[in-house]
C-alpha cells in the first residue's frame, strides 16, 4: 500500500482542545489517533461509496452470469467471479509492460 | 495512490479512482501574471518546478498564455512539456504534500518497443512541484508500467476497479481494439490478452485531421477569425462556430473529412485482421471514437464504442495499476 502524507490546519483558539489532545500523545501516535477519529466519522472502516458501488456491480454481473448459465445451460456468459481467472490469461496480464 | 495517466497530444487524462478522473488540454504556456488571478483561485494550473521555472498548464494556457507549447512528434516524451503535463496531472489528482505513486501509462503501438523504457524512466523517482495556492508537493513514483496504448481501453472493459478480470469474453477471446487519438489511430489485436504483433499497427490519422480541415475551411469562410488549436477542436465538437456573432455551420465540412478517414481506418483494419470476421469483438475508443464509430459499425457489425471513449485508456491503466498496487 502506498503511503500518503497530508497536512491539515487547526485554529489555535477554536481547536485548542484538539491541539491539547494531540500534543499530549506520544510520538508516532498522532497520525493513528487522527486516522481512527476520521474512520469513526466516515464509518464503514474506510469503505468508500465507490467500493460499495463496485461491489453491487460485481454482484449484479455475477447474478446475471449465473442466470444466463442456468437459462442457456452453457458457459457463454461474459462475467465470472473475480477470482476465477484463467491462469494463462492472468499470467499474460501480470506480465504486461514488463 | 495508484494512477492511470494518458498524456495525449490533445489532452491529458488521469485517473486515481472511479470518481477521480481529470482531464485538461495538453498545452503548456508562459504565465502572463497580469491576466490571471495569482493564487490559483481562478482554477488554473500554475506550476513552479525546481530548475524549470513557472508554467501555466491546461485550459489556462489555452486562453491566457502568450506563448504555448503543443507538440505532435514522437520525441515529445523526452521533452520538458511532457514532464510538466505529467506533474500537472498528479497535482490535479491529489493535494497531498507527499505521496507514493504506482503509475500505469501507455505509448502508441508503433513506438512502444523502442520508447517504453525511456518513458518509464521519466515517470520513476521523485518529482517536486509547487502548485500556486498550495503547499509544495513531493511525488515518489515507486513503480511504473508502460503498456501499448489501446490495451487501456481493453482493460477498462475487462477488469473491475480492483484490477480483477470480470469480463471473460473479452479476456479469453480474440478482440480487436481501434483507438482513435488526436494524431494517431492504433489498431491492436489480442487473443487471451496476448498481443498478436502481426495484427497490430499505428495509422497516422486522428481527430486533429478533422480539426485541420475545419481550420482550412474557416480560413476561407471566416478570414478574420483566429482560433487556437483547442478552440478549433471545440468547434468540431459543437459542429459550429460564431463569426461576428452569427453561427457558422461546420457539419458539412466535418462529415466530408470524417468519411475518408473512416474509410482509411476500415481498410487498415480489414487488411490487418483479414476481414475481422474472426474477431469476437471490436472495441473502439479514444477522442475520435464518437466521430468515427458510426462509420466503423457499418463495416463491422461487432464494433462497440466504449462508454467513455476519452477516458477509456486512462481508466484501463488505473484498473491495471490497481492490480499491481
Amino acid at each position: 500500500m502506498a503511503r500518503v502524507v497530508m497536512s491539515f490546519a487547526l485554529d489555535s483558539q477554536k481547536d485548542k482542545r484538539i491541539l491539547h489532545y494531540l500534543e499530549g500523545l506520544p510520538g508516532g501516535e498522532k497520525s493513528k489517533a487522527i486516522r481512527e477519529a476520521l474512520h469513526a466519522h466516515v464509518g464503514g472502516g474506510g469503505i468508500t461509496l465507490g467500493d460499495v458501488y463496485q461491489a453491487v456491480k460485481d454482484l449484479e454481473r455475477k447474478i446475471g452470469s449465473e442466470l444466463a448459465l442456468t437459462q442457456a445451460g452453457s458457459v457463454e456468459a461474459g462475467f465470472h467471479e473475480p477470482d476465477d481467472e484463467p491462469p494463462d490469461v492472468a499470467a499474460q496480464l501480470n506480465g504486461l509492460g514488463l | 495512490m495508484n494512477v492511470g495517466m494518458d498524456v495525449g497530444y490533445s489532452a491529458t487524462k488521469a485517473v486515481a479512482g472511479p470518481e477521480r478522473l481529470v482531464t485538461f488540454p495538453s498545452v503548456v504556456g508562459t504565465p502572463d501574471r497580469s491576466r490571471f488571478v495569482v493564487g490559483g483561485e481562478d482554477g488554473h494550473i500554475v506550476l513552479d518546478l525546481p530548475g524549470d521555472g513557472t508554467w501555466l498548464v491546461g485550459e489556462g494556457a489555452v486562453t491566457q498564455s502568450r506563448f504555448v507549447d503543443r507538440r505532435e512528434d514522437r520525441g515529445w516524451i523526452a521533452g520538458d512539456a511532457y514532464r510538466r503535463l505529467m506533474l500537472a496531472g498528479f497535482t490535479q489528482l491529489t493535494t497531498a504534500t507527499s505521496c507514493d505513486l504506482v503509475v500505469v501509462t501507455g505509448l502508441p503501438v508503433a513506438f512502444y518497443s523502442a520508447d517504453k523504457d525511456a518513458l518509464r524512466d521519466r515517470f520513476l523517482g521523485q518529482h517536486r512541484v509547487t502548485r500556486e495556492g498550495r503547499r509544495a508537493q513531493l511525488f515518489q513514483v515507486t513503480d511504473c508500467r508502460v503498456i501499448p496504448q489501446p490495451f487501456g481501453a481493453l482493460l477498462a472493459e475487462a477488469l473491475n476497479n480492483h484490477g480483477k478480470i470480470v469480463n471473460h469474453d473479452l479476456a479469453t477471446g480474440s478482440v480487436g481494439v481501434i483507438d482513435i487519438g488526436g494524431k494517431t489511430t492504433n489498431l491492436l489485436s489480442v487473443n487471451r490478452l496476448a498481443e498478436i504483433g502481426r495484427e497490430t499497427a499505428s495509422v497516422n490519422l486522428g481527430a486533429w485531421d478533422v480539426a485541420r480541415a475545419v481550420r482550412d475551411h474557416l480560413a476561407d469562410r471566416c478570414p478574420s477569425l483566429e482560433l487556437r488549436d483547442h478552440q478549433v477542436i471545440d468547434a468540431v465538437v459543437k459542429r459550429a462556430v460564431k463569426y461576428f456573432g452569427a453561427p457558422v455551420d461546420l457539419g458539412a465540412v466535418i462529415d466530408a473529412t470524417i468519411e475518408p478517414m473512416a474509410d482509411q481506418a476500415i481498410a487498415q483494419a480489414t487488411q490487418l485482421w483479414n476481414g475481422a470476421a474472426g474477431l469476437d469483438a471490436i472495441i473502439v475508443a479514444g477522442g475520435g471514437a464518437l466521430l468515427l464509430g458510426p462509420y466503423l459499425r457499418q463495416a463491422f457489425p461487432h464494433v462497440r464504442v466504449v462508454d467513455n471513449p476519452v477516458f477509456a485508456n486512462a481508466l484501463g491503466y488505473w484498473r491495471f495499476a490497481q492490480r499491481l498496487g
